[in-house]
């Protein structure tokens, strides 16, 4: 009897494990189709953040919390909260970083790479997958409740710094519930958006550059 | 007239640098603890480095391993991993370093730094007590750095700054 329950719950959560498992898309057009009507209504997104992240060398990861604000099509702001006193600024060529008051900007037009990686970034974080040029492989899986787009880049010199990206998106909206940018095979870094809310910045304060 | 003068000045110059010196305790070299203890727990920094008018910025991880390896990882807030040190029985290990990083010299000047930092025993020329901070002095010319530590209190502190005049580079470390 005792056999007989231990192979039934085994069974059981063996079968839990292969239904949470991603499995890729069969139909890749049907999801690019949705992901582009949702995104074309899509021109801001508000949202909170948890970032996460994983370094294999160590015990514990590293937590950080705040407020990402996107405006389409290339403006990014990520404005960290809790005793961080920090805020990344992507505006089309531009970045802006404040830290603890001090302020540089970057421009991102001098420099190749950056600028790759500033458009992955705007795309991987929005959502909107279109805007990443054929220097990307794409592949789909999906689970019950989110689609997942694994981005790897081509360019040697992006990969010195990146592996790749996965993109999940949750189904019933097509925003980007989680975003792993992962720079090897062990150490990762999860952005986690929560609260969003869509078309509801007023203005383009958050994205100055000045 | 004029010697007397110059006797004079030279007498009060002479005894204002004694008064000025006498208000900063310099203590000699054999100071040996760490500038910073690393234990088993993770730290983290706010690091912020200068050089000439450019400005980068990232967080600094320290932390001492099981085999009492400390290890020391550089990240920018994003995410991305810069460099990737170790510290083992007065050994440097590069495990990892992004290859704008990676020139002799710089590497060389983080170890050096890191090592002043973390490890005990270290050569410093001259210690001095300020009544706002700490400041340790090692090395000359090119080689010079010299550290600040503001308000060490109970292996915690403010902010830290080493500063290598001669290079141009400040790195400013602050607790998060």
């Amino acid at each position: 009897m005792k056999y007989i329950l231990s192979t039934i719950a085994a069974v059981i959560i063996l079968h839990s494990s292969l239904l949470a498992q991603m499995k890729k898309i069969e139909d890749k057009q049907a999801f690019e189709q949705k992901l582009e009507e949702a995104t074309k209504t899509v021109k801001s997104i508000e949202s909170g953040f948890t970032q996460i992240k994983h370094l294999d060398v160590f015990d514990d990861d590293i937590t950080l919390k705040g407020k990402f604000y996107y405006r389409h099509s290339n403006r990014i702001c990520l404005d960290y909260t809790g005793s961080l006193d920090y805020i990344i600024v992507i505006n089309n060529d531009k970045l802006k970083i404040v830290d603890n008051g001090k302020k540089s900007i970057v421009n991102l037009s001098a420099n190749k790479t950056m600028k790759e990686m500033q458009g992955m970034l705007a795309a991987c974080m929005s959502g909107d997958i279109s805007q990443l040029s054929s220097e990307y492989k794409l592949e789909y899986f999906e689970d019950t409740k989110n689609f997942k787009v694994v981005v790897t880049p081509k360019s040697k010199a992006v990969q010195e710094y990146i592996k790749d990206f996965h993109i999940y998106f949750n189904k019933r909206d097509m925003s980007v519930d989680k975003l792993r940018i992962s720079e090897n095979t062990t150490d990762y870094t999860d952005y986690i958006f929560s609260n969003k809310k869509f078309n509801s910045l007023q203005n383009d304060e958050k994205f100055s550059v000045n | 007239m004029t010697k007397s003068f110059r006797l004079t000045s030279t007498y009060f110059i002479v005894v204002l640098l004694l008064m000025s010196c006498a208000t900063v305790p310099i203590i000699p070299r054999l100071y040996k603890l760490p500038l910073l203890n690393v234990d088993n727990k993770m730290q983290k920094f706010n690091m912020q480095i200068d050089f000439k008018k450019q400005s980068f910025s990232g967080m600094l991880i320290v932390q001492r391993r099981a085999d009492s390896e400390i290890r020391i990882v550089a990240s920018t807030f994003f995410g991305t991993t810069l460099f990737d040190f170790g510290i083992k029985d007065g050994q440097f290990a590069v495990y990892s370093c992004i290859s704008p990083l990676q020139r002799h010299n710089v590497i060389k000047l983080f170890e050096n730094n890191f090592k002043k930092l973390f490890l005990p025993s270290q050569n410093f020329r001259k210690v001095r007590l300020y009544e706002e901070y700490e400041e340790r002095i090692s090395g000359r010319n090119f080689g010079k750095s010299i550290f600040r530590i503001y308000k060490p209190q109970n292996d915690d502190f403010e902010k830290l700054t080493i500063k290598h005049p001669w290079i141009g580079i400040t790195i400013n470390l602050e607790k998060l």
